[in-house]
């Protein structure tokens, strides 16, 4: 714990041992029955829920009121189980963590194959990342060190032009971050193709929509491809203190990434960046953007990339 | 028999009332406004439960903060909050440690509202990543890169005095887990 988390722990105002106790009953009663007027719940919160729902106090209807205060007693046991129970209800168990190193890079060879990465050290009892590696491209392991405990690989193709081509990343959620790259403003992009892929996702998160591969163009002082799988649904801007490309919350608490604008720091191991070194390439126009959809550069990179699957060990 | 709809409400009252009131007070410091302010928010969580039933505390997190936000319209009003704050946090504080304490909620008065909540929200109301991200309506990601932005507009906003030594005294206070 750093000094900041020491300061602002220590100054909590309100802490188990000065925190007030009240009578539950008296505040669920209080609560049904005689709580002041609130004109509205924020627009900002409120959204695509209704608004309706949240009337003042006018819109309180005793009855019902009634019902729930007269039997509140008798169920305050059950309630309790019942609590116990939601508790105890959660999603899908945790995954085994990747183990911190992985195999040795996949050379390429003159012939699209399936390749799977999967840890060196631990056994082989984990998920593995499969995906199709197109000829003249490698896989090389990206973790900075062996406490990472984290899996990381970048595709890189190792014939002319060199160069990296993204990164899959396979995890716990949020790694640290460069602090540097919060310094950027949120860039906007024009999303010109999306195939979905069959991988997991928190469906129960509202702001995620079944991954998909995604071809971008992001806009501003240049045009720049980007491709990746993301669960994010459309939009027109990307916060570019993010990754732009990931697969967020999946069972076990882990995340990927497949994307051309992630990388580690190498300059400070276990620390995560946006890169700037891709194959990606960058356009004059978008409709060279969209041109680039129909060479065989682009149908590489997106078999190769919508390939990106999670497996359990054969 | 209860209709299954008031027996999820009262659940929902038992496990997450005391959250909510702690909540509020942090935030208003006035234990008898924080009450009003907390059965407010759960007669909302009634009314809403017939067309939407939740048991999510980040979700009630929300209509309290838009309630707060009801109660302390108007700059004049939420500058009284701010104050409420740091008297709040004084009040709170072994006697020979106000003076941090204070200090931190202070620093904390100077932030961006959006940075002083999710400040908050994690070293004060215990939310963990995934509930924060409910209650601001972002993603998990979102919420990591929020928390590193608002520690470190709180580092360059914290006067000298916080910047080194009473660690020790600092180390004394850290039991308060909620």
């Amino acid at each position: 714990m750093d000094r900041i988390d020491e300061l602002l722990d220590s100054a909590n105002p309100v802490r188990p041992l000065n925190a007030p106790r009240l009578d539950a009953r008296a505040a669920l009663r209080t609560a049904l029955e005689g709580a002041p007027a609130v004109d509205a719940v924020g627009q900002d919160f409120v959204g695509g829920r209704g608004n309706g729902v949240f009337g003042g106090r006018g819109a309180r209807r005793p009855w019902v009121v009634a019902v729930a205060v007269a039997a509140m007693s008798a169920l305050v046991v059950g309630a309790v189980v019942l609590t116990q129970l939601l508790a105890a209800w959660q999603p899908s168990p945790p995954a085994a963590s990747p183990s911190p190193s992985v195999s040795s890079g996949v050379t390429g060879t003159d012939e699209w194959r399936t390749v799977r990465l999967s840890p060196t050290t631990g056994g082989a009892a984990g998920p593995q990342i499969q995906l199709e590696l197109a000829p003249g491209f490698i896989i090389r392991s990206d973790v900075p060190n062996e406490s990472y405990d984290s899996l990381s690989f970048r595709i890189v193709r190792d014939s002319a032009p060199q160069g990296v081509l993204a990164q899959i990343y396979y995890g716990k959620v949020m790694p640290q971050r460069d602090p540097q790259a919060c310094i950027a403003r949120p860039e906007d992009y024009v999303e010109l193709d999306s195939v979905p892929v069959d991988l997991p996702f928190n469906a129960l998160d509202p702001e995620a929509t079944s991954p998909r591969f995604v071809y971008r163009v992001v806009t501003g002082p240049s045009l720049k491809a980007s491709l990746g799988i993301t669960s994010q649904p459309p939009g027109t801007s990307v916060d570019g203190c993010t990754e732009f490309h990931h697969v967020e919350s999946l069972p076990g608490g882990t995340m990927l990434i497949v994307s051309d604008h992630f990388q580690f720091s190498g300059s400070a191991a276990g620390w995560l960046s946006t890169s700037t070194t891709s194959l990606t390439p960058a356009f004059a126009s978008l409709e060279e953007a969209r041109a680039f959809m129909a060479t065989d550069e682009y149908l590489t990179y997106k078999r190769m990339l919508a390939s990106v699957r999670i497996v359990q060990p054969e | 028999m209860l209709l299954q709809r008031e027996a999820d409400f009262i659940s929902l009252h038992v496990a997450q009332h005391e959250r909510v009131l702690h909540y509020v007070l942090r935030r208003v410091g006035d234990l008898e406004v924080a009450r009003e302010l907390t059965a407010d928010v759960f007669r909302i969580a009634w009314q809403k439960s017939e067309d939407d039933p939740t048991t999510e505390v980040a979700w009630l997190f929300g209509v309290a903060r838009n309630v707060i936000g009801n109660e302390y319209r108007g700059r004049r009003r939420r500058r009284e909050l701010i104050l409420k704050l740091v008297e709040g946090v004084r009040a709170a504080a072994e006697p020979a440690g106000g003076d941090v304490e204070a200090a931190v909620a202070e620093t904390l008065g100077k932030l961006r509202p959006g940075h002083r909540e999710i400040l908050m929200l994690h070293f004060w109301d215990k939310l963990s990543t995934a509930e924060m991200a409910a209650a601001l309506r972002c993603t998990e990601n979102s919420v990591g890169v929020r928390l590193h932005r608002a520690k470190s507009a709180f580092a360059a906003a914290m006067p000298e005095q916080l910047k080194a030594g009473h660690t020790e005294k600092a180390g004394e206070h850290f039991h308060g887990q909620d």
